[in-house]
């Protein structure tokens, strides 16, 4: 197993571009709002989406972000 | 569909890169002076590298119809070595006559130090006086502002043409400045680190397409020349035709690259 440093010397980059992807995503979804002459549109997909991303940095016992978050996406 | 590579380290590449970019439509590569991914200690070394770059690698790239093209200069990852910097500088004129030599590049700032900035305005007063192309590499990450800041001062008190500054690895943060004080800006093409094709689409809406250069990271390290085509591929996706994207993907580079006559690859119009 990798020390916590090693891990984040490897995944730093990683999560960096991850991160800067998925504000370009958002960028680009305001933009079109703005486009087509109006605000932010309600929608569900974008909800769960801003949910999601909420869940990233939450407090968490045990490392099971992704699996919360893919619970997010799913129908009850 | 025509490309030009602007920003290509065909040393670092294997053949099969110009197979498969003479396949994809490329039509030239352009290839700056960089780092080796290992500290150089003697002038010769770097000589044999200007000899590679401007000698060997046009027949390399002519077996697949790509016309290579290169530019010579200390990088800015070495530039910290003084001593050994100026050895290389003072032999940079001999290489500047050189047929497919096009300018002085890349330069500028690794880690903003003194000595950097040192070798870095004696390059730009090199080109000045030889009236060369500048290719400047700006920092990748926490150094990027910072550095690109340095720049621009360092351009404008040496007053230098801006029409023959490129300023490369522009994201965001940066390229807003750049274009303001008339440079062209570059951006330049990660798999999974820095700039990515999606962006750059982003960045050619946001602020047009005049005055930048998109470019793919090609080089030792983690990269690929292809991701040029996946913004070419997703600068199409978002409803551009082939003429905006010849504009953009060969027309600025042969704009601001032939303004040195040797390059001699003209903007074409299809539509």
């Amino acid at each position: 197993m990798q020390t916590f440093t090693q891990t984040l010397d490897y995944e730093f980059l990683q999560a960096r571009y991850l991160l800067l992807e998925v504000a370009g995503i958002l960028d680009r979804l305001d933009e079109a709002a703005i486009h087509d002459g109006g605000g932010v549109r309600e929608d569900v997909r974008l909800a769960r989406i801003k949910q999601a991303i909420g869940q990233i940095d939450a407090p968490a016992n045990q490392p099971d972000r992704v699996e919360r978050i893919l619970q997010i996406f799913s129908e009850p | 569909m025509y490309v030009i590579q602007p920003h290509y380290h065909a040393i670092a590449r294997t053949t099969e890169d110009y197979e498969r970019m003479a396949t994809a439509g490329v039509v030239a590569v352009a290839e700056p002076a960089f780092w080796a991914g290992f500290d150089r200690h003697y002038v010769g070394t770097f000589i044999d590298y200007f000899r590679q770059i401007s000698e060997f690698e046009p027949t390399r790239a002519a077996q697949y119809g790509i016309k290579h093209y290169c530019w010579v200069a200390q990088n800015p990852k070495e530039a910290d070595n003084l001593s050994l910097s100026r050895e290389v500088i003072s032999r940079l004129p001999e290489f500047l006559a050189k047929p497919n030599v096009i300018g002085i590049g890349e330069i500028g700032f690794n880690k903003n130090s003194a000595n950097e900035q040192t070798i870095f305005r004696e390059q730009l007063e090199i080109a000045l006086k030889f009236d060369q192309l500048i290719l400047i590499h700006t920092p990748h990450l926490a150094d990027k502002v910072k550095g690109t800041r340095m720049t621009l001062e360092l351009l404008k008190e040496l007053q230098f043409p801006p029409q023959r500054v490129w300023v490369d690895h522009a994201e965001e943060h940066t390229i807003k400045a750049i274009l303001d004080a008339g440079y062209w800006a570059g951006l330049t093409l990660y798999p999974l680190t820095k700039m990515s094709p999606r962006r750059a689409v982003d960045i050619l809406h946001r602020y047009g397409t005049g005055r930048i250069m998109v470019n793919s990271s090609a080089d030792w390290g983690p990269s690929s020349p292809f991701t040029l085509f996946d913004c070419i591929a997703e600068f199409k996706r978002r409803g551009h035709g082939e003429q905006e994207t010849l504009e953009v993907f060969h027309n600025n580079p042969a704009r601001f690259l032939g303004q040195n006559p040797k390059f001699t690859i003209k903007p074409v119009r299809v539509v």
